[in-house]
Parts: C-alpha cells; sequence; structure tokens
C-alpha cells in the first residue's frame, strides 16, 4: 500500500515533467474548495419586544443567487443615540406637541407642552416674536456589518388615519457613520469608512411608496478588518422632518393635525 | 440534502418575487420605523392685559386644542382690546364714557360755520336763530359728529376658529339701553399700526366674517355670534404678528328702536343729535375664542 502510493506519486510527477503516459493507474485527485457564501448582518431591536440591541436580520446569499433572512422576526430601529428601541405602531412618540414662543433674537419666551398643558403668564409681544414647535424631527438608527456589498430599501406607508397631512409632508435625510460609540456600545473600529451612497436628503415619504428606494448603497463590505459584529458594523441614522420654515421650525403657517407614517427597511445584496 | 434546501429557498424566494412586482430584493429582512407628528390647533390672541394695560401689547390667549377638540386658554390673564389704529389700550369701564363724544357741534347751515361747544368747560355762546342751524355732538378726536367706539385685537392661528360674543350691561339711563349701541365687527388680513406690520402673512380666508353681519344692536349680537374663520390665518412661515389678522368690532350710539336689529350703512347714525335723547349707556362685550 505505501508502495503503490509512492509509485503513483512518483508516476504522475514523472508524467507531468516529461508528458509521457505511463501504465499506472492509480490517481489521488485533490480539491481544496472554500465558498464563503455573502451575508450581510443587521442589528438594532426586535419589533416584537422592543428587546435591545439585538442582530435582527442574517441574510445570506447562496450559490444561486438567492438570498434569505435566517432569522424571522423583524426588527425595529434604534432611538438615535441610544440602545432602546424606537417606539411601537401602538405607542408612537408624537412631534409637533411641544411649542416655543421665541424672540429672535432673543431667548424662549414661553414653553408649551400641549399634552401636558401648564397655565402661563401673558408675554411681551412684539415684531420679532415667533411661534415654532421645534421638535419636529423623529430620527433613528441601525447597524449593518456585512462581507458585500448591499443595499438598503425603504418603503414608506401611512398607519391608521390621517388628518391634514400626508407622506409629502415628511421629508427624510440619512448619515451614515463608520465608527463611533452608541449609547455606550462602541462600533466600526473593523471598518474601513466603507463607500456608502445615500438616498438624496429632503426626498419627501411619498416618494417612498410602492417600490420604494434604495436608501443606502453601500458598494464594499462594512468589514475590513477581523472584529466583533459592532466593531465590523457601520451604523445607518434616519430621520424624518416636517416641512421646516425660515428658522428651521414647524410653525403655525404649517397647519395642525396628524401622521403616523411606516417605513420598512429591507436589507439585500445587489 | 443540501440541494434539497437549496430548492427550498429558492422557491421562497420565487414566490416572494411574484407576489411584488419582481423588482423589490427578495431578502426577507426588515426593520421598521413608526415617525409620528401630531401638530394641535393653536389659536394665539394677543392684545393688553386687562389687569396691567399699560404695559404693552402682549399675548393674552394661548389656546391649545387637545384630543377631544376642545380649546384650552393657557393663559389665565384676561386680555383688553386696543384701540383702533393704535397699539394702545381701550378705556375699562371705570374710566367712565370716552369725555370727546360729550361735545356738541352747533352748524350754521346757512354759512356752513360751526360753534363746537363743550358743557364740562361751561362753554357760553351767543344766542342764535334755531333755522338752519343743526345740532350734534362731536368729537374732536375724529372729527365727526358719529358717537364710534372701535377697537380691535390680533388673532394668528394653525386652524379655523370662531368667536362668541357675550354682551353685559353696565349702565344704561336715560333713553339708552342696549339697543341704543350696535355694532359692527369686521376682520383685516394686514394693516400697519404706527410702522408695525400686521399680516404678511395672513389671510382671513373669505375675507369677512361668517356670519356676516350688519350694524346690529347689542343685544343681538349674542345671538348672531359665533363668528366664524374657517381656516387658519397663517399663511407662510413668520413672526406671530406676520400671521395675525385684526378682529376689529365698532360701536356706535343711535336710536333704541329694538324692531329695526339691524342696519346696513352708518348713515342712519350719523347725526347725534337731539332725538337720541339723552342719558348713559355702557356695555362689557367679551370675546370667547373656541375651536370649529
Amino acid at each position: 500500500m505505501l508502495f503503490r502510493r509512492h509509485l503513483g506519486v512518483t508516476s504522475s510527477f514523472i508524467a507531468a515533467l516529461a508528458s509521457v503516459p505511463h501504465a499506472a493507474h492509480a490517481t489521488n485527485v485533490d480539491r481544496p474548495h472554500f465558498q464563503v457564501d455573502p451575508v450581510v448582518i443587521l442589528w438594532a431591536a426586535d419589533d416584537s419586544d422592543g428587546t435591545a440591541p439585538v442582530v435582527v436580520d442574517f441574510i445570506v446569499e447562496d450559490s444561486s443567487g438567492v438570498e434569505t433572512d435566517l432569522i424571522a422576526a423583524n426588527g425595529r430601529t434604534l432611538l438615535t443615540g441610544s440602545l432602546t428601541a424606537t417606539p411601537d405602531a401602538t405607542n408612537a412618540v408624537q412631534r409637533g406637541t411641544e411649542w416655543q414662543v421665541r424672540q429672535i433674537p432673543g431667548n424662549t419666551l414661553a414653553t408649551i407642552d400641549t399634552k401636558s398643558p401648564a397655565a402661563f403668564s401673558a408675554f411681551d409681544m412684539a415684531d420679532n416674536v415667533y411661534a415654532v414647535a421645534p421638535d419636529s424631527h423623529h430620527t433613528s438608527a441601525m447597524f449593518a456589518a456585512s462581507n458585500t456589498p448591499f443595499s438598503i430599501r425603504a418603503t414608506a406607508s401611512v398607519l391608521g388615519t390621517p388628518t391634514n397631512f400626508s407622506l409629502a409632508d415628511i421629508a427624510f435625510d440619512s448619515s451614515v457613520s463608520s465608527g463611533g460609540n452608541h449609547g455606550g456600545l462602541s462600533f466600526g473600529a473593523s471598518t474601513s469608512n466603507p463607500s456608502i451612497t445615500r438616498a438624496n436628503s429632503g426626498q419627501k415619504l411619498s416618494e417612498f411608496t410602492g417600490e420604494g428606494l434604495d436608501v443606502f448603497v453601500a458598494s464594499e463590505a462594512t468589514a475590513a478588518t477581523p472584529g466583533s459584529i459592532a466593531q465590523q458594523s457601520v451604523r445607518l441614522q434616519v430621520g424624518y422632518v416636517f416641512e421646516t420654515d425660515l428658522i428651521g421650525a414647524f410653525d403655525l403657517a404649517d397647519g395642525y393635525g396628524e401622521i403616523q407614517a411606516e417605513v420598512t427597511y429591507t436589507a439585500y445584496v445587489p | 440534502m443540501m440541494q434539497n434546501t437549496r430548492l427550498s429557498r429558492s422557491g421562497r424566494c420565487a414566490a416572494a418575487i411574484a407576489l411584488t412586482t419582481g423588482l423589490l430584493p427578495c431578502a426577507g429582512a426588515l426593520n421598521i420605523d413608526r415617525p409620528s407628528f401630531e401638530v394641535p390647533g393653536l389659536v394665539i390672541v394677543w392684545a393688553v392685559d386687562d389687569a396691567d394695560p399699560n404695559a404693552g401689547v402682549k399675548v393674552v390667549d394661548f389656546m391649545a386644542e387637545a384630543p377631544d377638540g376642545t380649546l384650552t386658554d393657557l393663559i389665565p390673564e384676561d386680555g383688553r382690546t386696543l384701540l383702533t389704529g393704535t397699539l394702545d389700550p381701550t378705556n375699562e369701564f371705570a374710566a367712565g364714557p370716552d369725555t370727546p363724544i360729550g361735545r356738541i357741534r352747533l352748524r350754521d347751515l346757512d354759512d356752513d360755520t360751526t360753534t363746537i361747544v363743550d358743557p364740562s368747560q361751561g362753554t357760553v355762546f351767543t344766542a342764535f336763530d334755531p333755522e338752519n342751524m343743526e345740532l350734534n355732538h362731536y368729537r374732536e378726536d375724529v372729527n365727526s359728529s358719529t358717537a364710534i367706539y372701535s377697537s380691535q385685537f390680533g388673532i394668528a392661528s394653525n386652524t379655523g376658529f370662531a368667536i362668541r360674543a357675550t354682551v353685559g350691561e353696565e349702565i344704561a339711563t336715560g333713553d339708552f339701553n342696549m339697543n341704543s349701541i350696535k355694532a359692527l365687527v369686521a376682520v383685516h388680513s394686514s394693516a400697519n399700526i404706527n410702522g408695525t406690520m400686521i399680516g404678511q402673512h395672513s389671510t382671513t380666508s373669505t375675507g369677512h366674517l361668517n356670519p356676516r353681519v350688519t350694524w346690529i344692536r347689542l343685544s343681538y349680537l349674542g345671538e348672531v355670534t359665533p363668528f366664524q374663520i374657517q381656516r387658519a390665518t397663517a399663511t407662510a412661515p413668520g413672526t406671530i404678528l406676520d400671521q395675525s389678522i385684526l378682529f376689529n368690532p365698532r360701536y356706535l350710539l343711535t336710536n333704541s328702536d329694538a324692531s329695526m336689529p339691524f342696519h346696513t350703512g352708518e348713515a342712519h347714525a350719523r347725526s347725534l343729535d337731539l332725538s337720541l335723547g339723552s342719558g348713559e349707556v355702557s356695555a362689557t362685550v367679551t370675546y370667547t375664542i373656541y375651536a370649529l
């Protein structure tokens, strides 16, 4: 047995060198083969109970090009700067209920929480006094780690019945951070500032209905060096803004009403 | 076995594609965000503080609409109206009637000469021929023989609203009562008050109040209100003054013939003459704003 192996190897070696057919038929074939499927991992909060931070998507593209998310649960975004889930559909934060009376230039003359109203005194009126709702922004975040380029598509719809407002009144904004600290959790130390193209700032959510729009397109993997998932992650931050006026806040001219949107972000390997 | 697994995944993806347009990614990953915005209806009223009227123009009502549609005023102080065309407060009741109205104008229709008589100053004048001599009360400040009291206050809102007038009788002596005062209420979407621009980004919607009223006796004013402003006053970003309209009530002294609650125009009351009789009348008109 040892002889045959030795003979076989020798014969193959000679044949390879001299291209001379040899009479021995013994062959030993080695075919080292490795396959690493494209993987995209998203982490944020669990939509069912708000647990955070948790990995909520583990997307694998197999050799046939089929992508599968191996985690059945849906995710929910995180409040910006924290590891707390954004409100769910039954407990949505309602922006625009706090108003301020500002003197510009000057001071804030009054702050009014219309959800928990408290009496205040008459205040001076002048030609530089504004009534604005400064809290007309909603921002949130999610994280992505990948060994492949990927895209994230956003689709928007209205929850419930809006009053006076529509998705066209909400402008979208986004940003990407390839390193930092989010709510005490460090991220991005093993990324190399991957190139990620973002949707145009100011696009209205009404443009996100139907098939939606790709709001993040990463042309390379997020992971650059070995590390934990958090270290190989980038932060994808999204924001929603009511129409703003010259002083950057919602004011009386924007009317009154209510709207709740649902924006779904779907990651995939292009 | 591996081959079977691949087929199974492929099948799920194909189903997903079939359910969508074929252009959506077939990965099932979902991260959901639910931005929510709510802006309450707000109505802001400015005039002066009734308790401290010389402290300047102030926001005296800041009303926010609750989910049930009621407007709650978060400023406890009562406001007081401004004299029309100024940022000065109107007189409070204790100050008594507008003294200029107490003057009398004697006008000789033959030669168009006039004599102003101020009873409070004990003016002495010569005997005159009553023929072709007209006697009117006279307001020197407005050069008018019509006893008109005009006031205003500003309103800025992001919603429609209504204004109800409530009339209270303070003094009614002699020949006068709540029928002796007629009111006409108007709204203005812009004004320049001594250089202070009002309403550069406001609208009164239809340009008038609904219902439209002509001169109406005060005893009926409460019945025809509320006046309605059907939409927000604010039309573009700006200051509260920019987004304000002016609510302008006017009152005139007239006869007390209650059989005619309405009149059109002012001509019927131009001559404040002897036929009106004598006496004193004073009312408090309270304007309360609420959601439509």
